[in-house]
C-alpha cells in the first residue's frame, strides 16, 4: 500500500494501538459505568465538571482582586508571543532564517488581508489593533488545547467546616450527593444550629447522624480542585475588554478621521429637522412638512444608530466567549464519554473554530473601522 | 410542576427553538454563495470572504441562544 504513506505494519500497529485505547476509553469512562462493567479504580474518569461560569475560578489573592486562572492563561499567551516576536527580530537578516522567515509570513499575510480590506493608507493605521486582536484570540485559543490546560495540573483548595457550639446531629442533608455550594446547609443540629459550607466543592462527612459534637470540633472538609490554567477566551471578562478596546478604537479612529462635527452627525442628527422648522418660518410652506418628516426620521436613525454602535460591544463579546466556552464544555464532555477516542474529532473542530472567531474579530473590527473612516457619500441637500 | 423540571424544560426550549433561526439564516447564505459562485466563478475570492464573514455574525445570533440555555441548566 504506497499511497499510505507508511508500511503495512505500521498500520496494523496503530490501528491496534486505537483499537485498545477504544476499548479501554469505553470501559473505564462513562458509557462503561453505565453498562456497569467491572473494571478497576485506575480506570475510572472522574466526573465531569465545569468551575466557575462566567470567569475563571479565583486561585490567589483575596476580597476583590483576585488572580484567576484565566488571568495565569493570558499571562502565558502574552510570554509566548513576547518570546517568539523576541527571538526572531533579534539578529535580522536580509535572507531570513527559519524563523524570522515563518513570522514574516505570518505578519505579511494579516498585512495583505487588512490592506485589501481597507486600502493602502488606512490599512497601515489599523494593522497594529487588528493584526494585535487576531494574535491574541488565535493563540488563547490554540494554546487550551495544550495537555497543561485544563484539570491534569490543579490547585487544591481544602477547608474544615466547623460546628460553632456543642450539640448532637439532628439531620445530615447532603447525603447522596457529593458536592456543594458555598451557603448550603450541611448539617442540623439539636440546638437548632445550622451549619453551612463556607465554599463550594466536593465535601467529605466526618460524623453521621446521631454523632455528638463539642465547639470547634471539625465536622467535614470541602475540597475543590480547580485548574490551574483554563483558556483565557472562556472569561467573559477578557472578551469583553478586547470588546471594549475594538469598539473604542472604531469610534476614535472615525473622530480621527472625520473630524468632530461630522462625526457628531452621525448620531445627532439635527440638521434636516432644524431646515424643515427654518422653512416653515421663511414662508416655504409647502415643502416644510416634508422636510421636517425627514428631519424627526433623521434624529430617529441617529439614536438607533448609538444604540448598534453600543451593541456590537456585547455582540463581540458574547461571540467570543460563547464559542470559546461552547467547545471547551464539548471536549470536556467528549472526553468524559469516551475517555481516548470520543475527542479527537471535537479537536479537529475546535482548531477549525479557534481560527475562524479569531479571523471574525479581527475582521469585523478592520470592517467597522473601514466604515467608519469612509467619507461620507452624502451630501446635505441644497436647495 | 416543581422548578427543577420547569428549569431543564426551558433549558431545552431556549436551545431548541432558539437555533432554528440561525440554522435557517445559515443555509440561505449557502444558497446564495453557490449560486453567485455558479454564477461568476472568478469572483470567488471576494464572494468567500463576504459568506465566511456573514455567516461569524450568523452564527453568533445561535451562540447568543446557546448562552441562555447553559446558564438556565448550570448556573440558575
Amino acid at each position: 500500500m504506497s499511497q499510505l504513506g507508511c508500511s503495512t505494519r505500521l498500520l496494523v500497529v496503530i490501528l491496534l494501538a486505537v483499537a485498545v485505547l477504544f476499548i479501554v476509553g469505553l470501559i473505564g469512562g462513562a458509557i462503561g459505568r453505565a453498562l456497569e462493567i467491572d473494571s478497576p479504580g485506575f480506570l475510572h474518569v472522574p466526573m465531569l465538571e465545569v468551575h466557575n461560569f462566567f470567569r475563571g475560578d479565583a486561585l490567589f489573592g483575596s476580597g476583590n482582586f483576585t488572580i484567576s486562572n484565566t488571568m495565569i492563561a493570558s499571562w502565558l499567551t502574552v510570554i509566548l508571543v513576547v518570546a517568539i516576536a523576541f527571538v526572531a527580530t533579534r539578529k535580522m537578516k536580509v535572507i531570513p532564517g527559519r524563523l524570522q522567515g515563518m513570522v514574516e509570513v505570518a505578519a505579511e499575510a494579516l498585512l495583505g488581508f487588512v490592506e485589501s480590506v481597507a486600502g493602502k493608507k488606512d490599512g497601515r493605521r489599523f494593522f497594529p489593533v487588528v493584526a494585535t486582536i487576531f494574535i491574541f484570540v488565535i493563540f488563547n485559543a490554540y494554546l487550551a488545547l495544550m495537555p497543561i490546560f485544563g484539570p491534569g495540573i490543579h490547585v487544591t483548595e481544602q477547608e474544615a467546616v466547623h460546628a460553632a457550639s456543642t450539640g448532637t446531629v439532628t439531620e445530615v442533608l447532603v447525603t447522596g450527593q457529593e458536592k456543594v455550594k458555598k451557603g448550603d446547609i450541611i448539617l442540623r443540629l439539636d440546638t437548632g444550629e445550622e451549619i453551612e459550607a463556607p465554599m463550594s466543592g466536593h465535601i467529605h462527612l466526618d460524623i453521621g447522624e446521631g454523632d455528638a459534637v463539642s465547639a470547634n470540633a471539625s465536622v467535614a472538609s470541602i475540597k475543590n480542585k480547580p485548574p490551574l490554567f483554563r483558556s483565557a477566551n472562556t472569561d467573559i471578562n477578557m472578551t469583553l475588554a478586547l470588546a471594549l478596546v475594538a469598539v473604542l478604537s472604531i469610534e476614535l479612529w472615525g473622530l480621527r478621521s472625520r473630524g468632530r462635527r461630522h462625526y457628531l452627525s452621525e448620531y445627532l442628527n439635527f440638521g434636516e429637522l432644524t431646515r424643515g422648522i427654518k422653512m416653515l418660518f421663511q414662508g416655504k410652506i409647502a415643502a416644510a412638512p416634508m422636510a421636517i418628516v425627514t428631519g424627526v426620521i433623521n434624529v430617529f436613525m441617529g439614536v438607533i444608530e448609538v444604540i448598534s454602535h453600543a451593541t456590537r460591544m456585547i455582540s463581540f463579546a458574547f461571540r467570543l466567549f460563547g464559542n470559546m466556552t461552547a467547545g471547551e464544555i464539548l471536549l470536556l464532555s467528549a472526553t468524559f464519554l469516551i475517555p481516548w477516542m470520543m475527542a479527537i474529532p471535537f479537536y479537529g473542530l475546535e482548531l477549525l473554530i479557534g481560527f475562524i472567531q479569531a479571523l471574525i474579530f479581527a475582521g469585523l473590527t478592520l470592517v467597522w473601522a473601514t466604515m467608519a473612516v469612509a467619507e461620507t457619500s452624502e451630501e446635505h441637500q441644497t436647495t | 410542576m416543581d422548578a427543577e423540571t420547569m428549569k431543564m424544560l426551558a433549558a431545552g426550549m431556549a436551545a431548541g427553538l432558539g437555533l432554528l433561526g440561525p440554522a435557517l439564516g445559515l443555509g440561505l447564505i449557502g444558497y446564495a454563495t453557490v449560486t453567485a459562485l455558479g454564477r461568476n466563478p472568478e469572483a470567488r475570492p471576494a464572494i468567500l470572504t463576504n459568506m465566511i464573514l456573514v455567516a461569524a455574525l450568523t452564527e453568533a445570533i445561535g451562540i447568543y441562544a446557546l448562552i441562555v440555555s447553559i446558564i438556565l441548566a448550570m448556573v440558575a
